[in-house]
């Protein structure tokens, strides 16, 4: 297989240099389940990630996201049910909603919209939750501390 | 013990052995998590999940005062309920336990320990500021309702069932096909014992339907399922079988079904009737119709004659069957044999082979057939005489329907006809080479059979008047009135000198022609309009001697004359011009003697879709003519209005055609208890459309006798979906079709032009026997059942119901299992396997119907010439094991193939190889098996199968197979030549798997097969409490293993069922009403409709039995009125809190 | 280098000695097997035998192309790469149209065949590859063919007489104007030469390449350098 930049973890950083701190919000059903897989399975992701459990990305009130920025995350992924599969029928679909809505107010506070993503990972892809984690911690590192936006 | 105050936190670092502690620094943990706020103690431990591991938190609750509690550890999907349990056994409420993951989601995926340490330790941050605001939470409990749903009737939904309904609960078990059995009904034998799959299968199968609570719903399937573990609502569609509990399984009606499709049981090999039984030990027993929607012919029919019924019934050789077939629905079934346009064969599936079918033509070869063996036929007389007289004003084809229908409802009908002779346009219009006065006279006299009184020479306006009808003046006296006169009178040109003597309409030409009375044509006669009319009368005038030429403005293409008509009419030399158009008619004395006609071009398309005609300037010519008949339009009479029409408000209603306005469904004038249909309605229409418009004619005044509303009709509907052919027919996809030999459609013998123009004779001859059984068999029974009603006849306890309708079932049940089995992969993709394409390569299912004594070959092996084969080659691994396909390994094709070349050593004298990559017997007597077939001698040769190509053998014609690999033991390239090959093609989740997988909240694995919750530990349950997998739904599996499984899935069912309650978590909404501002946001957005809204206290409220805890209404409420028990805002943010406060 | 497929007479091999060897040899190889798109996928090989069979040309090989995949497993990279096998190879895509692992063997063959150039170590007695180097050395030269240069120019690096041999077939060719003797030289042969030379950094190996833990599809992480 060839390398590319999605399986790479980065190498450990020397201390003084800055690391992206990144939430992310699984549902329980799909998301978080094949995050645990990720982890039976051995894929390694990166460590800036950290994993916040909610039943459903229905659950997702935008406010979350503004808050978690605000409390010092740089970057906030959003991950459900793939559409059709959400264990409570449409959570996915509202979360969907929210989000489009959220990036465009993002966008009118001078934040990038970059900093937030929506993904849909089943309970069986451990290896798509460890490139998305992976492409967003790359994603943010580029884009710079949450700071430097505002 | 104490859980209210301020909270004291224990917080457990767990080191998992070395599964966290080697790449997380514990210790450092657990010394950063004890300096947070409120943690009174914090200790790093082995292994937290042991009963020492637990045994610290219990202690810490007693003796400290701990009243939270965190634990850093694995996954909470693993060990919540775990540390939930040692909360509670110490008398603290277990959802005061909160987890942080720090093995799955970051000792096992990080390999740095100082970033690893870090997250812990945030993640451990984020779980103590979590905890401190959890509140005590009381679980729910829910009755389990005992019944269960099964899903699927293959050997794992048997087997289950089984199970659950001998412990004495009750059980449904929803089949989508007609018989339970599952792929395993079709095996032939079974590895490794060799047992037949139906010896061991059928006494299941019968004890299950012996099951007093078992119940068993065949052709169903399962629509919606609503609820939740322990109280599940489900729908369950079952199709009509249109085949009553009443059949005794006699057969009869197989032997008179006089339909053969291919049967799906039998891998579409062979072909079965439309009235089966799926296989001889099916069960229930009953007798399927298949019945894939109305046939297109029927569909598109104005009068819905059953054409793909009579016209199987020809091929079947079932002629006075047929005759009576046709008379069912059809009163002038000579005529329409004749003449009728042929809706029918528009819309035939046949089209899309090669050419429709001559349905017409068949229909008159059997009306002429019943005309010589059945001279008499008698209709069916009413059941009843009711005292209601209807009088149908008019004798043509409208008039005719609406007056048989009636008669045969038992109504006292009279046709009033103002002509001698009867039939309408049929009578006057149609010349008779089309249709002959005698075939018209037998259509009639049918009629007059049911005691229909047909009175000529009576003129609606002139002998009577509407008023007289309706009163109660002797002779007279109606009830209803059913206005059918038709559309006589032709258009005029509007040309000056149209009134001229010679100048005279089509319609009044062939009704003088018809009847019989004085006339001249001349000798050059021009023909005016292209429709059918014009041709008509320009082959009248060529049979009376004269140079007929037509005058068409526009061109060939849009004329609207049948193809037929104008090839005859080309034939017996009628001269067509086109693009011309007469402007006057020229006269000297009195008398035509010609037309001057300009030329025309086509411009822009006018209201008819069609180009317009545009005059091109000084092209006018004159042209010599002694006759013209004009031909372009006709419309109804309105004379007889003006004379004796009901003085009484409101009157008729006429349009600006002339045509009557009637109500567009029920047919009704404004005058109560008169009605119109046919040519007057409808203008000029063809002949089975009037006929149409009568029937519904006579379904209106029957409702409107019976003081019925005039609704709600199921007569002359127009086709359900235009274009319902070819798409929708299921066996029209079949490989059977694609291959099929191109026939062509049988041609009408005609009399030679020559003998035609001496006289009036019929000009088409009409089909020979043969000629019509041909033509009949090509149909290709698109819709399976044609509706011919044999069976029903022929069945002695009277148990089959075409009207039988689908019927919704709403079941209550506790738990459900999946069962649905698998479906095999397409071989057809792999092209170089040449499946599809040559004969003699088959699938391993096909081969197990073949090996099967029910199967097409009675159990035999052999080639489709019928000759056995000489060798066999069967292959491993077609659409398993591999990157293109499916990458997983089909399990059971290793053994089923040493199975095959057994049974083919067994039956045949063929040498058999097996061409593999891996042999898997990994069973109990698997290897004992394979080394079993070893010994008989089949050939081994490791390699996959690259290609098969057909070669013709050394002299050029022994076609046979070959079949190309490496063998990787010797490392040589080989060719095999071989009779025949069998491929073991993968094993597949149905097609339909993803909506199955929506129905019932099931996750699928990447493969495509249903998920269960643990691959290990729990193979039969799912993420969705309740529902639960077992057999090939999950994966590919043999036997063996399916009914473990099943019996699996049932331990776990009768386990919830003893219980008989279950505990549902308190992760619920809940809405505080002092907040709530009753804007109901939250009401549309529950999946659950779980909030209502209380309009008295204007407040929305949380059904927390029907909660499931999603919290979307959380996140909307404006008001932040919901709260989310266990998952609050206040709690969440205080975990993100936690998490991202800043380090060190 | 050494085949770790030793003869067990000579000399003692101890445990853990025989997998390392293979192991150091491959992993040599297969950092530059790696960069060929599909070619990477060799370590999935269920040695099912689809690509032999599948060959048009497999009869004028002596490896069947399965076995050179399961020889470079091995670690006997000196005896592949003497093998008839990677030269006749018609670059014809039926194995790897049909392979169950979805490898690209063409591709493979086609690095194997750079690496021998590499490492000179060819087919005794079948000299294929001075053919091939020849060709490539005249449209470096000349960015086109030139035949009459290519066949000198080859005869003379294998077998001069085989020239005299054939001089009937070169009378015919020269009667039928078909021997230029002046070669063509196309324009910017510049521009030519420079994306040869790019071309060529994508797939030769590298000096100084870093050796990069890479993590695969589902299956181990490597830990540490």
């Amino acid at each position: 297989m060839v390398t590319t930049a999605e399986n790479r973890v980065p190498e450990a950083a020397p201390p003084d240099e800055w690391q992206p701190r990144i939430v992310a919000f699984l549902c329980n059903w799909c998301s978080y389940t094949g995050a645990d897989l990720a982890g039976i399975s051995r894929i390694e992701w990166d460590p800036t990630v950290h994993i916040v459990r909610v039943m459903c990305t229905g659950r997702m009130d935008p406010t979350f996201v503004a808050k978690a920025l605000e409390l010092g995350a740089d970057g906030v992924i959003i991950s459900g049910c793939h559409p059709g599969d959400c264990h409570y029928q449409e959570g996915n679909y509202k979360a969907l909603r929210r989000v489009h809505l959220l990036r465009r107010l993002l966008k009118d506070f001078g934040i990038d919209p970059q900093r937030l993503r929506l993904v849909w990972v089943s309970a069986s892809e451990g290896v798509e939750w460890a490139k998305t984690a992976n492409e967003m911690a790359r994603e943010i590192r580029s884009l710079g501390p949450m700071r430097a936006d505002a | 013990m104490a859980d209210n105050g301020s909270p004291r936190i224990g917080v457990y670092v767990c080191h998992c052995g070395f599964n966290i502690a080697a790449t997380v620094d514990v210790a450092a943990v657990r010394e950063v998590a004890e300096g947070r706020p409120d943690v009174v103690v914090a200790r790093d431990y082995q292994f937290m999940c042991s009963n020492a591991g637990q045994d610290l938190i219990k202690q810490d609750i007693e003796e400290l005062g701990v009243n939270r509690v965190v634990v850093a550890a694995c996954s909470p999907l693993m060990h919540e309920p775990t540390f939930r349990g040692a909360a509670e056994a110490a008398g603290l409420n277990p959802y005061l336990v909160q987890i942080a993951n720090i093995r799955e989601q970051c000792a096992w995926v990080h390999h740095d320990r100082g970033p690893a340490t870090t997250k812990a330790t945030a993640l451990v941050n984020g779980a103590v500021a979590r905890v401190a605001l959890h509140e005590p939470l009381k679980a729910m409990r829910a009755n389990v309702t005992p019944a269960t749903l099964v899903v699927g009737g293959g050997i794992a939904g048997l087997q289950a069932a089984l199970d659950i309904t001998t412990a004495g609960n009750e059980v449904y078990l929803v089949e989508r096909r007609s018989t339970i059995g599952g792929k395993m009904a079709r095996f032939d034998k079974t590895f490794p014992t060799l047992d037949c799959a139906a010896c061991i299968l059928t006494p299941k199968m019968v004890g299950a339907d012996r099951q007093p609570n078992l119940h068993m719903m065949t052709l169903s399937e399962v629509e919606s399922v609503e609820g939740f573990v322990g109280n599940f609502e489900v729908k369950v569609r079952q199709h009509a079988r249109y085949v009553t509990a009443d059949c005794t399984s006699c057969s009869d009606c197989v032997a008179v079904c006089p339909v053969s499709v291919p049967d799906p049981f039998n891998e579409l090999l062979v072909g079965r009737t439309a009235i089966h039984k799926a296989f001889p030990q099916a069960i229930p027993s009953t007798y399927v119709i298949d019945r894939q929607g109305r046939s297109p012919c029927m569909e598109a029919c104005p009068i819905h004659q059953n054409a793909a019924g009579y016209v199987s019934l020809v091929a079947a050789g079932r002629y006075a069957e047929a005759a009576k077939l046709i008379r069912r629905r059809n009163p002038l079934p000579f005529i329409c044999g004749r003449v009728c346009y042929a809706a029918c064969e528009e819309a035939c599936s046949r089209s899309k082979v090669d050419e429709p079918i001559a349905i017409r033509g068949l229909k008159r070869f059997v009306m002429d057939w019943e005309r010589e063996h059945e001279p008499d036929p008698q209709p069916d007389l009413p059941a009843q005489r009711r005292p209601e007289k209807v009088a149908v004003i008019g004798s043509g084809p409208s008039g005719l329907t609406c007056a048989f229908d009636l008669a045969q409802e038992g109504y006292g009908v009279t046709i009033f006809e103002k002509h001698d002779k009867l039939g309408g346009m049929l009578a006057v219009g149609l010349p008779g080479y089309r249709c002959p006065r005698p075939i018209l006279e037998r259509d009639l006299d049918y009629i007059r059979k049911l005691g229909v009184d047909m009175k000529t020479g009576q003129e609606l306006g002139k002998t009577f008047s509407l008023d007289d009808l309706l009163s109660d003046a002797p002779g007279f006296g109606f009830d209803a009135v059913f206005l059918a006169i038709g559309a006589h009178r032709g258009l005029p040109l509007g040309i000056p000198g149209e009134d001229a003597e010679g100048v005279v309409s089509g319609v009044d030409y062939l009704r003088t022609i018809n009847l019989g009375l004085p006339q001249t044509t001349g000798k050059r006669v021009a023909i005016v309009g292209g429709g059918n009319t014009a041709l008509d009368a320009a082959r009248t005038a060529r049979r009376e001697h004269a140079e007929v030429t037509v005058l068409y403005r526009r061109t060939r293409s849009e004329m609207p004359a049948e193809e037929d008509e104008f090839a005859d009419a080309v034939a017996e030399g009628v001269r067509f011009d086109y693009l011309t158009a007469p402007i006057e008619v020229l006269v000297r004395d009195g008398r035509v003697s010609g037309l001057r006609c300009v030329r025309m071009e086509l411009g822009e398309p006018d209201a008819s879709g069609r180009p317009r005609p545009v005059v091109l300037p000084g092209s006018e010519h004159d042209r010599p003519f002694d006759t013209v008949i004009v031909s372009i339009s006709q419309s109804p009479d309105r004379d007889w209005y003006g004379n004796g029409s009901p003085s009484a408000k409101p009157a008729l209603a006429f349009t600006k055609w002339n045509t009557l306005d009637v109500d567009p469904q029920s047919l009704a004038t404004p005058v109560a208890g008169v009605f119109a249909g046919g040519d007057v309605v409808l203008g000029p229409a063809t002949v089975v459309e009037s006929m149409g418009q009568g029937r519904r004619g006579a379904e209106a005044i029957h409702k409107f006798l019976s003081g019925m509303a005039l609704e709600g009709f199921t007569s002359h509907m127009p086709p359900a979906q235009p274009g319902l052919g070819f798409e929708e027919r299921p066996y029209l996809h079949s490989p059977t079709y694609s291959k099929m030999e191109r026939l062509p459609r049988a041609e009408m013998p005609k009399r030679s032009v020559a003998e035609r123009l001496t006289d009036y004779g019929e000009v088409d001859l009409g089909f020979t026997e043969e000629e019509a059984k041909r033509e009949a068999l090509r149909c290709l029974h698109c819709g399976a059942c044609v509706e011919c009603r044999s069976c029903e006849a022929a069945c002695p306890p009277k148990a089959v119901d075409l009207e039988m309708q689908d019927e919704i079932t709403t079941l209550e049940v506790g738990q459900i299992l999946v069962a649905t089995g698998y479906e095999l992969f397409d071989s057809s993709q792999i092209t170089q396997y040449g499946y599809g394409r040559y004969d003699n390569v088959v699938t391993g299912l096909e081969f197990e119907r073949m090996l099967n004594s029910t199967g097409p070959t009675a159990g035999q092996v052999l080639l489709k010439n019928g000759k056995p084969p000489r060798a066999v080659g069967i292959v491993h691994c077609v659409g398993s094991r591999d990157e293109k396909y499916n990458v997983y390994c089909s399990r059971t094709c290793c053994m089923a193939a040493l199975k095959f070349a057994h049974l083919v050593k067994e039956r045949t004298e063929a040498d058999v190889y097996e061409f593999y990559i891996d042999m898997r017997a990994f069973g109990k007597g698997y290897e004992e098996f394979y080394q079993r077939v070893l010994r008989e001698g089949t050939t081994m040769i490791r390699g996959k199968v690259a290609e098969v190509v057909p070669a013709l053998g050394q002299n050029g014609s022994d076609p046979h197979l070959l079949i190309r690999c490496e063998d990787t033991l010797i490392g040589k390239f080989r060719e095999i030549p071989v009779d025949m090959v069998v491929l073991c093609s993968a094993l597949e989740p149905p097609k339909d798997a993803a909506d199955i997988a929506r129905v019932f909240s099931l996750s699928r694995s990447p493969d495509g097969f249903f998920l269960e919750r643990h691959p290990k530990l729990d193979p039969v349950g799912t993420t969705t409490d309740g529902v639960y997998v077992a057999g090939c739904s999950q994966g590919p599996k043999d036997i063996p293993d399916t009914v473990a499984q099943a019996q699996a899935a049932a331990a776990r069912i009768l386990t919830l069922i003893s219980r008989g309650e279950v505990t549902i978590p308190p992760i619920r909404a809940v809405v505080n009403e002092a907040l709530c501002g009753g804007c109901k946001t939250c009401i549309g957005l529950c999946p659950y409709r779980a909030i209502h809204f209380d309009s008295e206290a204007e407040v929305a409220r949380v059904n927390e039995a029907l909660c499931q805890g999603c919290g979307t209404c959380v996140a909307a409420c404006p008001a932040s009125a919901i709260t989310g028990a266990g998952f609050t805002d206040a709690q969440i943010l205080a975990e993100l809190a936690g998490i991202l406060a800043p380090v060190g | 280098m050494k085949s770790p497929i030793a003869d067990p007479r000579t000399g003692p091999l101890a445990p853990g000695v025989l997998s390392k060897s293979e192991r150091e040899l491959r992993e040599a190889f297969l950092a530059d097997i790696k960069r060929v798109p599909g070619a990477g996928r060799l370590d999935q090989c269920i040695q099912c035998g689809t690509c032999t069979a599948s060959c048009p040309v497999s009869f004028a090989m002596d490896l069947t192309p399965r076995q050179v995949i399961a020889m470079f497993r091995a670690g006997a990279i000196e005896e592949l790469l003497e093998s008839r096998t990677i030269w006749v190879c018609a670059s014809c895509y039926q194995c790897t149209m049909r392979c169950p692992a979805d490898i690209s063997i063409t591709e493979l063959l086609y690095a194997f065949k750079r690496m021998a150039i590499d490492r000179g170590i060819f087919p005794p007695k079948f000299p294929v590859h001075v053919f091939a180097t020849t060709f490539a050395d005249m449209v470096q030269r000349y960015g086109r063919n030139y035949e009459v240069g290519l066949l000198i120019r080859y005869f003379l690096r294998t077998e001069p007489w085989g020239m005299l041999r054939r001089r009937r077939d070169g009378w015919a060719l020269w009667r039928h104007g078909r021997l230029p003797l002046r070669h063509d030289k196309i324009e910017g042969i510049a521009d030519f030469r420079k994306i040869i030379a790019k071309a060529e950094t994508f797939d030769l190996p590298q000096e100084n390449v870093e050796r990069e833990k890479v993590t695969d599809d589902v299956g181990y992480a490597t830990i540490g350098k």
